[in-house]
C-alpha cells in the first residue's frame, strides 16, 4: 500500500472513530464553536436571522448557532451524522433547529435564508 | 464548489450572505512544546496545499469575479490545537494527508520532550480563514 493510500485508510478510520464518538467535538481538529461565531459576528449579526448550515456534521456548530440565530436549517450528507446532530439539538431543547440528511452541495434548496454557512464544508 | 455557491445565491434573500469558514490556504503549522519554563517552538510542520481548500478558494474568487457575490469581509485568525503525547501527534500526521512531520522534526520533538509533561504539552498553531460574501442583486454577465 502506498503512503498516500495508507493515510487515506487512516483518515477513513478516524472518520469512523469520530462518528462513534457522537457529539464529542474533537478539539484537536477544530477551533471552539464560540471562536468561529465571535469572528463571524464581527461582520454579520446573526440575531433574528434564518441560517442554512451546509454540512453540519455531528452538530458541532449547529447548537452554538441556534443560540445566536432565530432559525437554523442544517443539511448533512451523512445520515448517521444528521441523526446525531438532530438528537443533540433535541437533547439541548433547541426548538429552532431542523436537520435534514441531504447532499451538501445539491441539497441547497428551500429558503429564502438570510445566510448560508459553509463551515469547513465548501472545501 | 462553484455550483454550491450558485445554489446558495438562489436560496438567499436579497443582500443575504454566504459565510465560508475553513483552514487558511497558505500557512505553516508551528509545533511548540509547553515546558516548565514556558513554550518552546520546535519547528514547522510541512503542509502541502490541500486540494479541497484550494478548490474552495478558487470557487469563491470565481463567483465574485462573475458577479454573484461581493466580498464583505475576509479574515485570518491563528488558533492553537493541543495534543497530549507523541502518539497523538502520530495520529494527527496519519489523518492529515497534507501534513508531514519530517524525521528531523520528530527527532527534535523527542529530544525536547519535557521530563514532567503537563496535560496536552504539544501546541500546534493553525490558521483559520473566514470569508463573508454578500449576494449581489444583479449579475454582471
Amino acid at each position: 500500500m502506498s503512503p498516500r493510500a495508507r493515510r487515506a485508510a487512516a483518515s477513513a478510520d478516524a472518520f469512523g472513530w469520530i462518528t462513534e464518538r457522537s457529539d464529542f467535538d474533537d478539539p484537536r481538529g477544530y477551533p471552539p464553536a464560540g471562536f468561529e461565531f465571535d469572528l463571524v459576528e464581527k461582520s454579520v449579526r446573526l440575531a433574528g436571522k434564518h441560517v442554512l448550515e451546509v454540512g453540519c456534521g455531528n452538530g458541532r456548530l449547529t447548537v452554538e448557532l441556534a443560540t445566536r440565530a432565530r432559525q437554523v436549517t442544517s443539511i448533512e450528507p451523512h445520515p448517521d451524522f444528521a441523526a446525531r446532530a438532530r438528537a443533540r439539538a433535541r437533547r439541548l431543547g433547541l426548538r429552532n433547529v431542523t436537520v435534514r440528511a441531504r447532499p451538501a452541495q445539491t441539497g441547497i434548496r428551500g429558503g429564502p435564508y438570510d445566510a448560508v454557512l459553509f463551515s469547513w464544508s465548501l472545501c | 464548489m462553484v455550483d454550491a455557491l450558485q445554489n446558495a445565491w438562489r436560496v438567499l434573500r436579497p443582500r443575504g450572505v454566504v459565510i465560508d469558514a475553513r483552514p487558511a490556504l497558505e500557512y505553516r503549522p508551528r509545533l511548540a512544546l509547553r515546558q516548565s519554563d514556558g513554550l518552546r517552538v520546535i519547528g514547522d510542520i510541512l503542509r502541502e496545499q490541500d486540494p479541497g481548500v484550494a478548490g474552495a478558494s478558487r470557487a469563491a474568487r470565481q463567483v465574485v469575479r462573475d458577479g454573484w457575490f461581493r466580498v464583505l469581509s475576509r479574515t485570518r485568525r491563528r488558533w492553537t490545537a493541543r495534543y497530549s503525547d507523541l502518539e497523538d501527534l502520530a495520529w494527527l500526521e496519519s489523518v492529515t494527508s497534507s501534513w508531514t512531520i519530517t524525521p528531523s522534526l520528530w527527532k527534535r520533538v523527542r529530544a525536547a520532550w519535557p521530563r514532567h509533561a503537563g496535560p496536552d504539552p504539544i501546541e500546534i498553531g493553525r490558521v483559520y480563514s473566514l470569508t463573508i460574501l454578500r449576494k449581489q442583486a444583479r449579475r454582471t454577465d
